[in-house]
């Protein structure tokens, strides 16, 4: 989706300037580790593939300068007063998000096709009408759907379909749930397409997109939560780790108490891919072993050399005069560990 | 055997009675003939092979150049109730290709695209099937000096003998004499029969408005969709102009959306389904709105920019009252559209310069995407050397202005504008009519159409219980809370 221009603010911060690099790396979902060290620092990780086009980001950005609202800097831009005041009204009055971090490693667009499938059979099978043309033409996600309906049949389907979008939907703002539903199609009814919805109700498209994609995000959560069959149909979309498929093995392996050097070799892969590989886990997951790589003499002397100096102030360098035998990766990783205990003071 | 067809027809497709030209094709066919069919839109061409596939109970491979018409004549199969239908094209992914080769036996009519065609393993698989029929559908793709031709509709006749020369039909809504021998030839299908119905749809007005630029343009278009009622289409060729009209049309109440590239699957779907069914009136929409569309109560069809020749032009506006009711085709022309068209057309070709560069560099092309470089791709890909290619697109380029140029004079003509498209096709022109037939002699009068009024557009708030009532129709026996 797009936004208009105003809306890219609120990702910005009057002190962090680097922001505009990482967030657009996060959202296109191009996770370096350094991307991900800076969106941990910055708290951006939860953006990671959010559903916005940065089709024009550069363009728009120098936009929102020319009229104030960001500052250009050496190293990127900054939110002015005027931009600030601008966030905090826009915050009040546009959808957001609810549960932004829930598309890193889910799948929405083919989502959307199933989601919009499954209630359209739903709807017709309570008609008992079995002509129709199907809203999901693609044969992935029509295959999908039949495999799922063999194994759990129709009455399994029209049930928890009814159930679970009455539950959830009860649990949200009506006149949003409205606007949810009016895109729906099913037995004689035709869903009606967001710039119609945006013309009928006065609703900015953006704002229905965000509503639409949130909801969709956020009832596909719900079904996970419940366990019931339909969830295996999410299943297919949302990745169950938030890894990618390598980092998860040379991780599975690190847990495994494999040494580093050993885990190159297995995985044939440099020893530097192996540890960016650990600081991407140790930025992405809550639980990393933080101890199994920095032993506690390392942490209370990186503690007493770094002091009350703040975190993202720091420089290797300056600390291998001191401690010549540390890595870049210890370094980092200890890093990443103050991060995550102590939050970034800017 | 003519009651035995009408009394199939009834039974399997549930019509009364053929279209022009479709018991002739069917009856050729029947009688084991290689045929081409040149029939006019809004004819359903589609018929002739649905039927002999029923008919015969045999495995029907269509040959068919565009994703999405593909798409949608395999979702108005499967409406019908032939769900072992199946398009194999490019925007299958490798596991659904796969699924699709393993289980060709069992799928009925097989749509595919001509690059598809193009893969031995494809080949391999279709070469086992005991095929009842070989269409190729929008066959004037195959003449080289057509202005749609695709270099990969080259291989359909030695692809036709690899697959052991099944009967074939080749089906085009628009050939001239010269696009007619060239399908024959290149399809290998010389005792083919040639069934041929005129393109004139006399049912349909023909005008033209011109004007000095396109704000009077504009003027003209508000004022008379205040008297046009019922559905119709306005054509674009540009998607930007297709945006900025409907929003205006929508200030005006008119209940209308846009049919565009840039919508997605589902947005079209809805689009689509909404104009059929009667709860949208109007579709701004450029030429990717129409293939495959069967509403027969379309009671105009406008264009506000112009196509790209005649033969477009005649497709298009044949989405036009096929109901056979009085309709109204309208062509806009400010001078400034020559100009955007010819400018459409050259970059729709590769030039000297891309020609070169991919020549030394074929694997780059792979990077890039554009109506352009896609034919560039293809020709690479089909053997031909960049001499060649320069050569072609030269060609090509002559006969695209040289047609873009025929549209012009159509435009301008002073003479019966159904005489002029059917001298263009070589059909024997129909008299000219007093009533009815053209703008040669009086405007056309709106008021004659018989269509309801348009729907009005309302603006609404929300409400609070409306989700649950959404639900409830929805869902036969939903309890509202």
């Amino acid at each position: 989706m797009t936004v208009e221009s105003r809306q890219w603010l609120k990702y910005f911060s009057p002190t962090q300037s680097r922001r505009p690099a990482v967030l657009k790396q996060l959202l296109e979902n191009h996770l370096t580790t350094s991307a991900l060290f800076w969106g941990k620092a910055y708290d951006l990780l939860e953006y990671i593939a959010l559903p916005i086009s940065t089709a024009n980001f550069e363009a728009e950005l120098a936009l929102l300068c020319e009229q104030g609202f960001l500052q250009k800097t050496a190293q990127g831009m900054l939110l002015t007063k005027k931009g600030t005041k601008v966030v905090q009204v826009d915050l009040m009055n546009h959808a957001q998000f609810g549960m932004p971090a829930f598309f890193h490693g889910f799948d929405w667009k083919n989502w959307e096709k199933m989601f919009l499938l499954m209630v359209q059979v739903a709807s017709e099978l309570s008609y008992q009408n079995s002509n129709y043309f199907v809203i999901a033409n693609d044969l992935r996600t029509q295959y999908r759907f039949k495999e799922w309906l063999k194994k759990y049949g129709k009455e399994r389907l029209l049930s928890e379909v009814q159930t679970s979008l009455a539950e959830f939907l009860s649990q949200e703002d009506p006149k949003l749930a409205t606007l949810f539903c009016e895109q729906l199609t099913g037995h004689n009814q035709l869903g009606k397409t967001r710039n119609q919805l945006a013309t009928i109700y006065d609703y900015s498209l953006t704002d229905l997109e965000v509503l639409w994609l949130d909801m969709c995000s956020r009832y596909a959560q719900f079904l996970l939560t419940k366990g019931q069959a339909l969830s295996e149909l999410v299943h297919f979309y949302k990745r169950n780790s938030l890894l990618s498929e390598s980092n998860q093995k040379t991780y599975e392996l690190f847990l495994a108490q494999k040494k580093l050097t050993e885990i190159a070799k297995i995985r044939g892969l440099k020893l530097g891919t192996i540890q960016e590989h650990l600081l991407n886990a140790a930025l992405l997951l809550a639980d990393f072993p933080f101890a199994q790589v920095l032993s506690s003499k390392l942490t209370s002397e990186l503690k007493s050399f770094y002091g009350e100096t703040p975190i993202l102030e720091w420089d290797f360098k300056t600390l291998q005069a001191t401690l010549p035998d540390i890595s870049f990766f210890e370094y980092r990783l200890y890093q990443i560990e103050r991060i995550i205990q102590d939050g970034v003071r800017t | 055997m003519e009651l035995e067809l009408e009394r199939f027809l009834q039974q399997n497709f549930g019509y009364e009675a053929f279209k022009l030209g479709q018991k002739e094709t069917i009856t050729s066919l029947l009688e084991h003939k290689d045929t081409l069919a040149i029939l006019p839109t809004g004819t359903g061409k589609s018929l002739c092979y649905q039927f002999i596939g029923q008919y015969l109970n045999k495995p029907v491979l269509i040959v068919s150049p565009l994703i999405s018409l593909m798409q949608d004549q395999v979702e108005q199969l499967r409406y019908q109730g032939q769900k072992a239908t199946v398009a194999l094209n490019s925007s299958l992914s490798y596991s659904e290709k796969r699924f699709v080769l393993n289980n060709l036996t069992q799928f009925k009519y097989i749509y595919i695209s001509p690059e598809m065609l193009s893969s031995n393993e494809v080949l391999g698989r279709l070469q086992a099937l005991d095929l009842g029929l070989f269409v190729v559908d929008e066959a004037h793709c195959i003449s080289k000096w057509g202005p749609d031709f695709r270099p990969d509709y080259l291989n359909l006749g030695r692809i036709r003998h690899f697959l052991g020369d099944p009967l074939t039909l080749a089906l085009t809504a628009t050939a001239t004499e010269n696009v007619a021998q060239d399908i024959i030839k290149e399809l290998d299908i010389k005792q083919a029969e040639l069934i041929r119905y005129p393109v004139d749809r006399p049912n349909i007005f023909l005008a033209v408005e011109k004007f000095t630029d396109q704000a009077q343009k504009d003027e003209y278009l508000f004022s008379i969709m205040q008297k046009l009622h019922g559905a119709g289409i306005i054509y674009f060729s540009s998607k930007k102009q297709a945006e900025k009209i409907k929003q205006q049309l929508i200030a005006q109440k008119i209940s209308t959306a846009v049919y565009h590239a840039d919508l997605s699957l589902t947005e079209r779907f809805l689009v689509q389904q909404q104009f059929l069914t009667g709860q949208l009136d109007v579709i701004c929409a450029t030429s990717a709105f129409g293939m495959g569309i069967n509403k027969a109560d379309v009671r105009y069809v406008i264009h506000y920019h112009m196509p790209n020749d005649l033969e477009d032009y005649v497709q298009e506006i044949g989405r036009c009252s096929r109901d056979g009711a009085l309709g109204v085709a309208l062509l806009l022309y400010e001078p400034q559209d020559l100009k955007r068209q010819e400018f459409i057309i050259q970059k729709s070709l590769p030039d000297r310069q891309q020609i070169n560069y991919f020549a030394k560099q074929k694997a780059l092309l792979e990077n890039f995407s554009g109506e352009e470089l896609e034919l560039l791709k293809r020709l690479f890909a089909n053997g031909y050397s960049a001499t060649q290619i320069l050569e072609l697109v030269q060609i090509r380029q002559k006969k695209r202005t040289k047609a873009l140029f025929k549209l012009l004079e159509y435009i301008e003509t002073k003479e019966c504008r159904r005489q002029f498209i059917a001298t263009y096709f070589k059909d024997q022109a129909p008299k000219h009519r007093i009533k009815n037939c053209c703008d040669r002699d009086e405007p056309f009068d709106f008021s004659q159409l018989k269509s309801k009024n348009h729907k009005i557009l309302k603006k609404e708030s929300l409400k609070t219980s409306d989700y649950q009532k959404i639900l409830a129709k929805l869902f036969k026996d939903y309890e509202l809370k």
